[in-house]
């Protein structure tokens, strides 16, 4: 291990260089009280990379023209937890605000399309349908499709099964997991079949545009805390096709760390009592 | 009424997408005059998979007013990447549109390798604006020779704000080869506190100190 590493110690002129650079890369901002958090990850990837100093190791990072290590830093410095009714305050904008929206301009010819990417293990797609369920009383008269897609097909295949531990379930009502949910030995937990077969599970590349073509005609696209994981090129062509996927009208919400006014001017920023969503224009309206 | 079950084949299986129009070179170079912004956007999309049309975009990306179709050109332009992207961009760095400039800032801090050799060139620039618009690109870009770049630009730099966004440059990407020049910059400027005050922070970022 380095000696700064080793010494645990990174400076405050270390730590503003740092905070400035990420915050300009990735929108994300570290108050002082995050110190230790960055500090002890900063350390880390110095020894893995044998870096002696900050400054050396500022200087690799900085310059990479592949830019791996700042990608890992960012996969080191976002803590990302997937579990059910995660963010609800986007689920309560959900059912509040965005889909009476698009009801109103709705064609009716055909379901509302909703497009969780990435759905990793699933919680966040069973959710929506959990909320639509619970939360959305028009849901008695619209035929909803949910669509749910991510790059890695093992964890589809989880998401298919629909099995939990306690610590995915844990901010569900005690009433709603009783009602969709089987409890198995192991404090696992099995959500029914009724709504499994409700969501449709594929594969998709988000920066893929030959593998992102076929998907059309959403409504509402949750794509929370995969952005910032890209970087400008990818980022960029994820958003084309998020673009591309949605109605006119049709609304996106992201990660709370994430802000589509970084990236494009193609959305118009919608603020909601709940949360933000960001809108794709309707004809005839500016972004 | 209710959510709609799985259907034995995916929803969105079917990859193959009906497209309207041919999609070669030829082709799309026309439907990029076209009135009908979709089908701008669709050529200006489809155009990333030719090396050959960064001119045509870079030449319809000045004049095109639809942002969705400016956004598709500039996605293209910035996967094509190449050499003659770049010289197609840096025309319109003297452009009076500051959205379009800011625009062609962002893609060119994305292209290291093809704007590297265009840089010293871009900072020596007559136009105390193209130079600080250079420094704005080199201060986004993953490249080692930025340090190398301000150092050599604050030798010889006479304007004030031109130096004074170098020096910002380098509080971030500086390394202690461009220690004495800015030693040397501070003792010439010791009547500019702003000055004195960004090569004070540059040199305390760089040193850690």
């Amino acid at each position: 291990m380095s000696e700064q590493a080793r010494q645990g110690s990174i400076s405050q002129a270390d730590f503003l260089r740092f905070r400035d650079f990420f915050y300009r890369k990735t929108g994300l901002y570290f108050e002082e009280g995050k110190r230790y958090f960055v500090d002890k990850r900063l350390l880390a990837r110095m020894a893995a990379n044998g870096h002696e100093t900050f400054r050396s190791y500022f200087a690799f990072m900085r310059f990479q023209a592949s830019q791996q290590e700042l990608q890992q830093l960012i996969n080191l410095l976002t803590v990302n937890e997937t579990y059910f009714f995660r963010e609800e305050y986007q689920f309560q904008c959900m059912v509040n605000s965005v889909l009476n929206e698009v009801l109103r301009h709705h064609p009716g010819n055909r379901p509302l399309r909703i497009w969780s990417m990435p759905c990793s293990s699933g919680e966040e797609p069973y959710s929506i349908a959990l909320y639509l369920l619970e939360y959305w009383p028009p849901i008695k008269n619209t035929d909803v499709e949910i669509i749910a897609s991510d790059i890695d097909s093992n964890i589809l295949n989880a998401a298919r099964r629909g099995l939990y531990s306690q610590r995915s379930v844990q901010h569900l009502p005690d009433r709603i997991r009783r009602n969709y949910f089987k409890s198995l030995p192991d404090q696992m937990f099995q959500l029914n079949d009724d709504l499994r077969e409700s969501v449709d599970f594929t594969k998709v590349n988000l920066t893929d545009p030959m593998d992102t073509r076929a998907y059309r005609n959403f409504d509402l696209i949750f794509c929370r805390n995969l952005l910032i994981y890209y970087d400008d090129t990818s980022r960029r062509l994820a958003v084309e096709a998020l673009f591309d996927a949605l109605d006119p009208g049709g609304f996106i919400f992201l990660g709370h760390s994430e802000s589509m006014s970084r990236i494009s001017s193609l959305f118009r920023v919608r603020k909601f009592s709940d949360a933000i969503a960001y809108q794709k224009p309707l004809a005839g309206q500016g972004a | 009424m209710a959510l709609r079950k799985r259907e034995p084949s995916s929803r969105v299986e079917d990859k193959s997408e009906r497209r309207d129009q041919a999609r070669s070179l030829d082709a799309l170079t026309k439907q990029l005059e076209q009135g009908d912004a979709t089908v701008r956007r669709w050529a200006a999309r489809d155009l990333a998979v030719y090396p050959t049309a960064a001119p045509l975009l870079c030449q319809h990306l000045e004049h095109e007013t639809d942002l969705s179709v400016r956004e598709a050109m500039l996605d293209s332009l910035m996967q094509l990447g190449n050499t003659a992207v770049v010289d197609g961009l840096l025309p319109m760095l003297r452009s009076a549109d500051v959205a379009l400039r800011n625009e062609i800032i962002e893609l060119l801090q994305n292209m290291p390798a093809a704007v590297a050799p265009r840089m010293r060139g871009l900072l020596a620039d007559q136009d105390e604006n193209i130079r600080i618009y250079a420094i704005d690109v080199a201060r986004a870009l993953a490249h080692p020779e930025v340090p190398e770049m301000m150092r050599d630009l604050l030798a010889r730099e006479s304007h004030i704000n031109v130096i004074g966004q170098a020096v910002e440059c380098l509080a971030e990407a500086g390394t202690p080869e461009v220690l004495p020049v800015l030693e040397e910059l501070k003792a010439n400027h010791s009547t500019e506190p702003f000055i004195v005050f960004a090569v004070d922070t540059a040199i305390s970022r760089i040193t850690g100190c």
